[in-house]
């Protein structure tokens, strides 16, 4: 029975719950209680919300506190990074049911949101070179090489589409759509790519070669009444490298 | 380990120093000349980070020293250490050439939940023997000297029935003795807890092992006042305000103290964090604590005289 582990769980109930339950008021005055609970849920608070401004607009500024109150109070924080933590605040919102937001797109604008804040701080090639060895141009029997600040995001609806002047909500998209999003010049740079580059990029992740993922498209392309282009492919890879979202390819 | 305070400040014995903050990080870049002789980073700020912020950190370390100061330690938790975040933090402090590493005395990670605050843990010497035990595994793992900082207050945390809690400046010293580790002395957390709790600063800081003091923080705090007289009712550490004439004033006897002790003057960081003001006013705040070394420095050891409040955005924020 530890005294040092019932206090921290006193104060996770003190700051994190909605309804919080206090250390004894006569040994601990209430009101300085409060400001603890303040403070912890103004930082945190202050930092979603900065992290997800058009989200934060569109919801209002009542419906997003609201939000990020039932976060702090049914999931909170676990990461030690504070940047991180806007990335922890998504996750969460992905689980919640379509009735609990304010819009079909709001969990994925949050999304988009903090991912260009982890995009923008990520590490890029230049500060963390890949090994030596990589191969510059296309390289079949090689394997893509992202910078890492490369993500890559499926979205349903246009969220990379709000602006600070957007007024409503986005609508859903006919077919999703695939982002690369990386880092350029230090700031956030978005491509729309195509689903076979998306496939690409992601059987590069698997330690699959492109041309491996190439003839794989080819043979599902063959067996459908899809078209596929492999020469526009290997275009797409190329435009990628040269806008920094590739940084080359290796040999496995 | 043995610890030999002046061989552990080496060459930063009385810089004074700037926190590395990302709202003030271009303006000290791009000033020619500055105060500040080192900088402190928040390693959890940095760790996996690049873009423009590890630009300016690796910007910051070509021109001044780099100290490191965490903020998630959580020294008192009952969690195990997060390996790959403490495999990340040596890392980090072996490129920067960390001569220590520091946290905070205080809970950061309660049942499961990083609060991203500092928490009072309870003063007790169950409290003691936790964080002793994890600052001697961070020691360990990351092979560097650590200090404990104290921290601002509002609350003691209850203690359990029947025991009796150590006082502040008791509490610091037995964790202290019992890690074997060194000490951040924030000289401001010292003024807001005396202001908060009632007790004399200058009596606290004389119950210090001083010869563990490795560095010193100095910090703004902002003042709630009682409606009908004005008389401060709770001082909140909040590193957005001017240093106060008092903790000025603490810091110089706090250095006279040290030195005549025969100790090393520990380097002192200027923390600012929130409502960041233009670079000048924090190089006004600076050289002042340039002065105050100085006059500690002087051929009358214990004679420093009580500094007024020239300094840009000096105020006094009530006697304690």
């Amino acid at each position: 029975m530890s005294h040092v582990d019932d206090v921290a769980r006193g104060w996770r109930s003190l700051l994190l719950s909605r309804e919080p339950a206090f250390f004894d008021d006569a040994v601990v005055p209430r009101s300085r209680q409060l400001v603890y609970r303040d403070l912890v849920r103004n930082t945190l608070g202050d930092v979603l919300r900065r992290a997800c401004p058009h989200a934060r607009r569109l919801a209002g500024e009542d419906v997003f506190s609201r939000l990020i109150a039932r976060f702090l109070d049914e999931r909170a924080p676990t990461t030690r990074l504070l940047h991180a933590v806007a990335g922890e605040f998504t996750a969460w919102l992905a689980t919640l049911p379509a009735d609990a937001l304010p819009d079909a797109s709001f969990a994925e604008l949050c999304h988009f949101e903090a991912l260009e804040i982890d995009v923008t701080l990520s590490p890029t090639a230049r500060q963390e070179p890949p090994s030596a060895g990589l191969i510059p141009d296309v390289d079949e029997a090689g394997i893509v090489v992202v910078d890492p600040s490369t993500r890559l995001c499926v979205y349903f609806h246009p969220v990379h589409r709000v602006t600070a002047s957007t007024t409503a909500w986005p609508s859903p998209l006919s077919s999703p759509a695939l982002l690369c999003c990386f880092q350029r010049a230090e700031d956030f740079a978005v491509v729309i790519v195509s689903p076979a580059v998306a496939r690409i990029l992601v059987a590069a992740g698997e330690g699959v070669s492109v041309g491996a993922a190439l003839d794989r498209l080819a043979a599902e392309a063959a067996g459908s009444e899809a078209v596929f282009d492999r020469r526009r492919a290997r275009a797409d890879l190329t435009d990628l490298q040269r806008r920094g979202a590739v940084v080359g390819f290796r040999r496995p | 380990m043995a610890l030999i305070q002046s061989d552990i400040v080496g060459p930063l014995a009385g810089a004074v120093g700037l926190g590395f903050r990302a709202g003030l990080a271009e303006a000290l870049l791009a000033a020619e000349t500055t105060a500040a002789s080192f900088v402190e980073v928040a390693p959890e700020n940095h760790l996996r980070v690049g873009g423009a912020r590890g630009r300016r950190l690796a910007a910051a370390t070509e021109r001044w020293p780099v100290v490191s100061h965490g903020l998630c330690g959580d020294l008192a938790g009952a969690a195990p250490v997060d390996e790959d975040l403490i495999d990340a933090l040596g890392a980090f402090l072996r490129r920067h050439g960390a001569r220590w590493y520091s946290d905070h005395l205080c809970f950061t990670h309660v049942a499961s939940a990083e609060v991203h605050d500092l928490l009072p843990l309870p003063h007790t010497e169950e409290a003691v023997a936790r964080v002793a035990a994890r600052v001697r595994l961070l020691r360990e793992r990351l092979g560097l000297p650590v200090a404990v900082e104290n921290i601002s207050a509002y609350l003691r945390a209850p203690t359990p029935a029947g025991v009796a809690a150590l006082d502040e400046p008791g509490f610091v010293r037995r964790v202290v003795e019992a890690a074997d580790c060194l000490l951040l002395l924030d000289v401001n957390n010292v003024y807001v807890n005396a202001v908060n709790f009632g007790f004399d600063s200058d009596d606290y800081v004389a119950r210090l092992p001083l010869e563990r003091i490795v560095q010193i923080h100095v910090a703004g705090h902002l003042v709630q006042q009682r409606a009908d007289d004005g008389s401060p009712t709770l001082l909140l550490d909040t590193h957005g305000e001017a240093v106060a004439g008092p903790v000025y004033d603490l810091l110089a006897r706090t250095l006279a103290r040290i030195r005549n002790a025969g100790l090393a003057l520990p380097p002192i960081l200027l923390e600012r964090d929130h409502q960041i003001p233009p670079l000048p006013v924090l190089e006004a705040e600076l050289r002042r604590l340039q002065r105050i070394v100085a006059q500690s420095r002087g051929p009358t050891p214990g004679a420093v005289e009580p500094l007024g409040a020239e300094a840009v955005g000096a105020r006094d924020a009530g006697g304690t």
